[in-house]
């Protein structure tokens, strides 16, 4: 089990290795040089030459990588150009509410995903089904902020049910946090929806028509068994594989909805940084992003072996 | 012995029935790929409203009643009237011409990215297939890191260093459409590199450059434009994403992403048709973007493609039967 | 026309099994057509029944019929009796509890008919289980006899392995293992040696004789190859696009077929002394069922056809025991298997 943890992270290496580059190299591609955008647009030529100085800018690039790496690795991320605090800082803020978020949007989307893709598969080409197909349709269609804005409206502003803004963790009470989370969790989770029941619907009508569910026909054994224990079990590891799917989608869409909840995560911090230019939270930011993302792809890797007896 | 000679009626080689449903034969006829845009309501439908978009963001300046960009002060937060269909907006802006406008600015900019994807998708998976090796190895990991990003996030990145504008907003989006482009078309070319290669080794010898692009490019194309249609729905998502954060397409000009802004930023007092028409627009366009790609996929896939066929067949000669009874 | 009353070699059989006029159709686009048309035969307590065609003959249709698998899309007709029920009226919850444990089936591809994420042991056990009230420990005990009658070696070990993990031939044991654990009176084997080794194929098919003889358990051995036949079983019914159209006992029917199809499938079975090029097929094939011709429905293919071969042909006694679906089947000379 430890090797095949070991294995995995190996893999994972070269594509952290040019992430991390990307990331690093963002701050070069643009026409505005770092300096200039630190200092504005008035500074003196001399006053560039010294920040540049200061910032290593004038090593060769890989050089400034290769420091960068070794910042990063030791956890420190630099400083905020606007604010005046470490970006590790202002990440260790944000990353919470965006975890607490992505997490309930992730648990919305299999908790209706699963099963309406298990209803729609048992029942191809019916009425039922179409209804799940087209419903899956609109929801990857529907701009996700849009929704929000539609949802904030009728549940906060006419019917006064739930927050319009801010955000509340699990710290400061189960109720109080829940009440903050569901309707952002709900909007993140609409293109989830989607997705994880498309994909299991597909996965469960193609195990249901495998020769096997006709075998277990032939024994004699109950439709729900066939259903719950086999067919289930054969489409694992594609249910699987959309999870992994789904945490990425999330996490994207987070960016946006936090922007109109404003709600203090990630997605929020990358995005106030954008507008600024504050490359080294906004690299922070990235970084983050894809660290989460390997790292849920990692454990899914791991799953896949554990339940498919033919991957060895 | 059984005397074979004598064989006397038509041995026939008959095909089973599926085969036989009408234009269920793979490799047909260019016009016959076409066929789902009649046969299919999903599909006619989807098209015309496309196209009806398309017609309005070109001819937006013609038939719009006010400036987009024209402000009257005096006249903010009108709800729906004679001369401001949907009334106007925060500065007085008339919102009916901006939705118009706004056409032009979502149309063009996916267009920009799906093009800005294929651009650089297309000639990376193509290299990749047909070099295989070394060149292969690494563009693919550098394919698979970009994946590992969530597209947003890298898309702000790179907007963070461009400056927002909708142009670089739209080619960010390109950028990070581009892996899967990538990975579509070098899956391509080795689904036809190891088909002609047996052809290959017998009748051409050594293989032309020219052969294998005359043979892996059009069929290659079929699931391109196919990935081409949906990535556009997902770049029209983008930009309406993009500009409605203010890193997209910047005020004043009119997005269908902005304008939901600013009716966000003012949600108490604006019309709620402000709040509902430019998010309704979005929705339409990209279901409809959707269901032309579905149906294109369908039409292009030998299996679905005819299982539907063969099923509607059946299903129109009961019809006609229970008629006739 | 039934064909009870007809008695093989010896045994007094009691039928099992009778199927009346049995009727398979399928709607398509051309109108609706019979992929089985009015079957009708018997099988008896341990008899081993071969039923052999090409392709679109209907055979294995008729194998799922049995146990009430056919697909959704099919219509059936007619009645099979069972115990003096007609199958084809119980509502679905009896007739599971008559499949896998009165009436099994083993189908052609044991890699893809077995659930390749669970055990082989496991599903032996979840048959037995289905049926009978027994623990887990009782189960898995009887499934290990099982393997172990079925002549897999080392049977505690392999009930803890995956279908992967075993030889195609022991995946074709185990699924045999799974369809007598229960003891069935009827085994219904769809193509079960065809996709097998040659020389596993003889193992199986003995193994198959040699189960039914010491169970008393009737099979119907549904096979494109008449070799096969030839080996297991004491009758043989011929099927062609749909239709019964020879009945008789092996000896018989191999020897002197009546039948020009029959004919036909004896001489293309490949045998020692005859080079490959030198076997003769039966040429054409067997038409899409919406095309099936109204008179004889091999005479397309019929080196003796005639003019009043486009008659719809019946099926006629051709001596004790025997039933023919050709006008012909005495004048003709045909040539039978070479012993």
């Amino acid at each position: 089990m430890l090797r095949l943890i070991g294995t995995r992270l190996a893999a994972v290496i070269p594509t952290l290795l040019f992430a991390t580059f990307t990331i690093f190299g963002l701050q070069h591609i643009g026409p505005a040089d770092p300096a200039t955008v630190i200092l504005g647009e008035n500074a003196t030529e001399e006053r560039i030459a010294e920040v540049r100085e200061q910032l290593g800018l004038n090593d060769p690039l890989v050089v400034q990588y290769v420091k960068w790496v070794g910042k990063v690795a030791r956890g420190d991320l630099g400083g905020s150009i606007i604010r005046t605090e470490q970006v590790s800082t202002i990440i260790g803020r944000a990353l919470p509410n965006t975890v607490q978020l992505v997490l309930a949007g992730v648990v919305i989307s299999v908790v209706i995903g699963i099963p309406l893709g298990i209803f729609a598969a048992t029942r191809p080409n019916s009425g039922a089904d179409i209804a799940v197909t087209s419903g899956s349709a609109v929801g990857v269609s529907v701009p996700n902020f849009w929704l929000a804005l539609v949802l904030v409206t009728l549940f906060a502003i006419n019917w006064r049910l739930l927050p319009a803004r801010g955000f509340e963790t699990i710290g400061s009470g189960l109720g109080t946090a829940f009440k903050h989370t569901i309707l952002p969790a709900f909007v993140v989770s609409t293109s989830g929806i989607a997705i994880v029941t498309r994909q299991v619907r597909g996965a469960m009508i193609e195990a249901l028509s495998a020769d096997s569910v006709r075998t277990h026909r032939a024994k004699g054994l109950p439709w729900r068994t066939i259903l719950w224990k086999h067919a289930l079990r054969n489409s694992a590891v594609t249910i699987i594989t959309v999870i992994g799917l789904l945490v990425n989608t999330t996490l994207g869409a987070t960016v946006v909805v936090e922007a109109v909840f404003a709600i203090p995560g990630m997605g929020f911090r990358v995005i106030n940084a954008a507008t600024a230019r504050d490359f080294p939270v906004i690299q922070g930011v990235v970084l983050t992003y894809v660290l989460i993302v390997l790292a849920v792809n990692l454990l899914i890797d791991i799953a896949y072996r554990i339940i498919d007896p033919r991957i060895s | 012995m059984a005397d074979e000679t004598v064989v006397t009626v038509d041995t026939v080689d008959t095909p089973d029935v599926a085969s036989a449903a009408p234009a269920g034969r793979p490799g047909r006829s260019r016009a016959e790929k076409f066929d789902f845009l009649w046969a299919d309501t999903r599909a006619k439908v989807a098209l015309s409203w496309i196209l009806l978009v398309v017609v309005v963001a070109i001819l937006a300046p013609l038939i719009a009643p006010h400036d987009p960009i024209e402000q009257d002060l005096t006249n903010v937060f009108q709800g729906p009237s004679g001369s401001h269909l949907l009334g106007t907006d925060d500065i007085g802006r008339d919102f009916f011409s901006r939705l118009l406008y706004g056409a032009r600015v979502s149309m063009f900019g996916s267009f920009l990215a799906v093009f800005v994807a294929m651009l650089i998708g297309i000639p990376v998976g193509l290299a990749a297939g047909y070099l295989g090796g070394i060149v292969e190895n690494v563009l693919m990991r550098i394919v698979d890191s970009v994946l590992g990003f969530p597209a947003i996030v890298l898309a702000i990145g790179i907007i963070a260093a461009l400056g927002p504008s909708l142009t670089n907003a739209m080619v960010a989006i390109g950028v990070t459409f581009s892996p899967s482009v990538a990975r579509l078309m070098r899956g391509q070319v080795l689904a036809t590199k190891n088909h002609l290669y047996v052809d290959a080794a017998e009748q051409f010898g050594s293989s032309s450059l020219r052969t294998i692009r005359r043979h892996i490019l059009p069929n290659a194309i079929q699931p391109i434009i196919v990935q081409g249609a949906l990535l556009l729905a997902v770049a029209f998502l983008a930009e309406a994403a993009l500009s409605f954060i203010g890193l997209g397409a910047q005020p004043p000009t009119a997005s269908w992403g902005g304008m939901l802004s600013r009716s966000a930023q003012y949600l108490q007092v604006s019309p709620s048709v402000q709040v509902y028409s430019p998010g309704v627009a979005i929705t339409l366009t990209v279901l409809a973007i959707n269901a032309l790609g579905d149906s294109l996929r369908d039409s292009l896939d030998p299996v679905a493609g005819t299982e539907r066929r063969v099923r509607r067949a059946i299903v129109r000669a009961e019809r006609a039967r229970r008629q006739r009874a | 026309m039934t064909s009870s009353g007809m008695t093989t070699s010896g045994k007094t059989t009691s039928p099992i099994l009778e199927v009346k006029d049995l009727t398979i159709s399928f709607s398509t686009p051309y109108g609706i057509a019979d992929a089985v048309s009015g079957s009708n035969f018997t099988i008896g307590a341990g008899e081993r029944v071969g039923m052999v065609g090409e392709s679109g003959s209907g055979k294995s249709l008729t194998g799922l019929a049995l146990l009430g698998l056919s697909p959704k899309a099919a219509r059936i007709a007619g009645e099979i009796l069972w115990d003096g029920r007609n199958l084809l009226a119980l509502p679905e919850r009896e007739m599971r509890s008559i499949r896998g444990r009165h009436i099994s089936m083993i189908f052609q591809e044991p890699m893809t008919a077995l659930d390749p994420v669970f055990t082989v042991g496991q599903q032996i056990s979840a048959t037995f289980r289905a049926h009978h009230k027994v623990s887990r420990s009782e189960a898995k005990d009887r499934a290990i006899d099982l393997l172990a009658e079925v002549g897999i070696p080392e049977p505690r070990r392999r009930y803890s392995e995956y279908p992967h993990q075993l030889s195609g031939g022991m995946r074709q044991r185990a699924m045999i293992a799974m369809a007598l654990v229960c003891e069935p009176r009827l085994l219904v084997a769809d193509e079960p040696t065809t996709a097998l080794d040659v020389t596993i194929q003889a193992q199986v098919l003995d193994l198959i004789a040699k189960l039914s003889e010491e169970r008393g358990t009737a099979v119907l051995l549904i096979t494109h190859d008449l070799g096969v036949v030839a080996e297991t079983c004491e009758r043989v019914l011929t099927m062609y696009a749909g239709q019964l159209v020879e009945h008789a006992q092996v000896d018989d029917a191999l020897e002197f077929p009546r039948h020009p199809y029959t004919s036909g499938l004896l001489a293309a079975i490949p045998r020692a002394g005859v080079a490959a090029e030198d076997l003769e097929s039966i040429p054409g094939r067997v038409p899409p069922i919406h095309e099936f011709p109204t008179g004889c429905r091999f005479a397309p293919r019929c080196p003796y056809r005639e003019p009043a071969c486009d008659r719809p042909q019946p099926l006629v006694e051709a001596g004790a025991g025997r039933w023919v679906r050709c006008w012909r089947h005495d004048q003709l000379e045909l040539a039978g298997a070479v012993r």
